[in-house]
């Protein structure tokens, strides 16, 4: 094998076997737990009208529609008390996830309930739902140390975290969030209201719009600016994201961008919250160092 | 990296994380060229096990419904029409902005031509809805209504001062008692 085979290959294994913080895992851990409970409170007033059978979709024609294997626990959970048991038991596993007591399996459970209630209601899904479900499913598969969970003083002193574990979930959730920007410039290049510079105008003229009137059209030339300074955010964002030294100039941009989004739309909240938690696989080191050294001395001491 | 042979624990992550990678690079590209290639029915089969579905169109689509309201219309014979909340269980009223999911299962079962086994399906479940709430014999007849209103094109908009026109549709009229009679809706597509 040559030296450069050699090179690439060590440099390859490394992009996923490389060391990372477990604090950036466990970082990501808690947000997404955390997310994933404010989505589960967001359905919650209306579980009856999509998982119950006296609902609005109709198990049995989903089934049939099903592209693959009709996996869902809302097979077994037909009507209003099961239905809230099963979501109940959901929120459990999140709140477990959160605070890190048997992560794995409570990881295993959340990633059930996003696929269940995905099969089960495909039609009433909104983008945080893919987000979140594809989340869940690399926290799954991601190391998941000890650091950053609730544990009692005794077992904290008989095992001492492991503070550096194997890259390659928090690669493959930076990769994750690239994908999400790029697959969504290059979609909308074969929308004409995207490339005449409309878009931003009809959007903001929609329902989707927190504030829609005759007001939008004072400002056609600045909308029209808008909508491409979107597209060319999105595709700015992973690129700073990715250089190290660049990573917060990414993290700000990106949290203007769905700020700005949340604030003109309504209902998107937790989609700005659900793409925050795939950001957070790019902290570093350095900036877990810098947070736990703002954190209360008793909270620093226990994560310590 | 220490130049060392990989574990077995440590071979089966890069095998994962290597396939779960050009799974998700393959993704970036937007359905219609994906569709294109021949590894597809090989992204679509990780794709499917997974559960991991790459399609990101945030608003790939213009957004160009202003204004949705929906409503189930009943009619006893020899009686006044009487209107009731298309939202089941309950006969709840459907408010757009509050319920976005609700929102979203109109879009796609109400506007979408293809899904008309969903909406036949919502038919009979609202209709033995209206027979359980008592206030309805078999034989009133079920109407439903949806009133979208579409924005205008910009220069409508400027023109006219107004941003929407509504384009109201009507499925129906059924009996209840036939509705309600009918089986399963479910058959798979040809």
């Amino acid at each position: 094998m040559t030296a450069a085979t050699q090179s690439f290959q060590s440099r390859f294994i490394a992009l996923f076997l490389g060391p990372a913080d477990a604090r950036v895992y466990a970082c990501v851990r808690i947000a997404f737990a955390f997310v994933s409970l404010l989505n589960l409170m967001h359905i919650w007033p209306d579980r009856e009208i999509f998982f119950t059978d006296l609902g609005m979709i109709d198990q049995q024609v989903v089934r049939t529609y099903t592209v693959g294997a009709y996996v869902s626990v809302f097979d077994l959970c037909r009507d209003a008390t099961s239905v809230s048991a099963y979501m109940l038991f959901s929120g459990c596993a999140m709140l477990l996830l959160l605070l890190g007591v048997w992560p794995r399996v409570a990881a295993g459970i959340v990633f059930l309930w996003y696929v269940s209630y995905a099969m089960r209601a495909p039609l009433i899904l909104v983008g945080w739902d893919e987000v979140l479900r594809c989340t869940s499913f690399l926290v799954l598969v991601s190391p998941i140390s000890s650091c950053w969970t609730w544990q009692s003083r005794r077992a904290r002193k008989r095992s001492a975290p492991q503070l550096q574990v194997p890259c390659y979930g928090l690669t493959l959730m930076q990769v994750q969030l690239v994908v999400i920007y790029l697959h969504a410039v290059l979609a909308r290049m074969y929308d004409e209201y995207w490339l005449s510079g409309e878009f931003m105008s009809f959007f903001l003229l929609s329902s989707n719009s927190r504030w829609p009137g005759l007001w939008v059209l004072n400002y056609g030339f600045l909308l029209k600016g808008v909508t491409y300074l979107v597209l060319l955010i999105e595709l700015a964002v992973p690129l700073l994201l990715m250089v190290r030294r660049w990573r917060w100039y990414g993290f700000l941009t990106g949290i203007l961008l769905h700020a700005g989004i949340s604030l003109m739309a309504y209902n998107l909240m937790l989609f700005f919250l659900s793409m925050m938690v795939l950001y957070l696989s790019f902290l570093q080191p350095e900036d877990m160092d810098w947070l736990q050294r703002r954190l209360p001395s008793k909270t620093r001491q226990a994560s310590n | 990296m220490p130049a060392r042979p990989l574990s077995n624990r440590e071979k089966v992550i890069v095998v994962f994380a290597t396939v779960h990678l050009a799974f998700l690079l393959f993704g970036m590209l937007p359905v219609r060229w994906r569709d294109q290639i021949r590894v597809a029915s090989v992204f679509n089969f990780y794709e499917r096990i997974s559960r991991c579905h790459q399609v990101w169109n945030m608003f790939e689509t213009i957004p160009n419904m202003y204004r949705l309201e929906a409503r189930l219309v009943v009619q006893e014979p020899g009686k006044k029409a009487r209107e009731e909340g298309m939202v089941l269980p309950g006969l709840r009223r459907f408010t757009q902005h509050e319920q976005v999911r609700l929102n979203n299962w109109m879009i796609n079962v109400v506007f979408n031509s293809s899904r008309g086994v969903f909406r036949e399906a919502y038919m009979k479940a609202a209709a033995e809805a209206l027979l359980r709430s008592g206030r309805y014999s078999p034989a009133a007849q079920i109407n439903f209504e949806v009133i979208p209103a579409y924005t205008r094109s910009l220069l409508g908009v400027h023109t006219l001062k107004e941003i929407a026109v509504e384009r109201p549709s009507v499925l129906g009229p059924f009996k209840l008692g036939t509705l309600v009679s009918k089986t399963t809706p479910a058959q798979p597509a040809p």
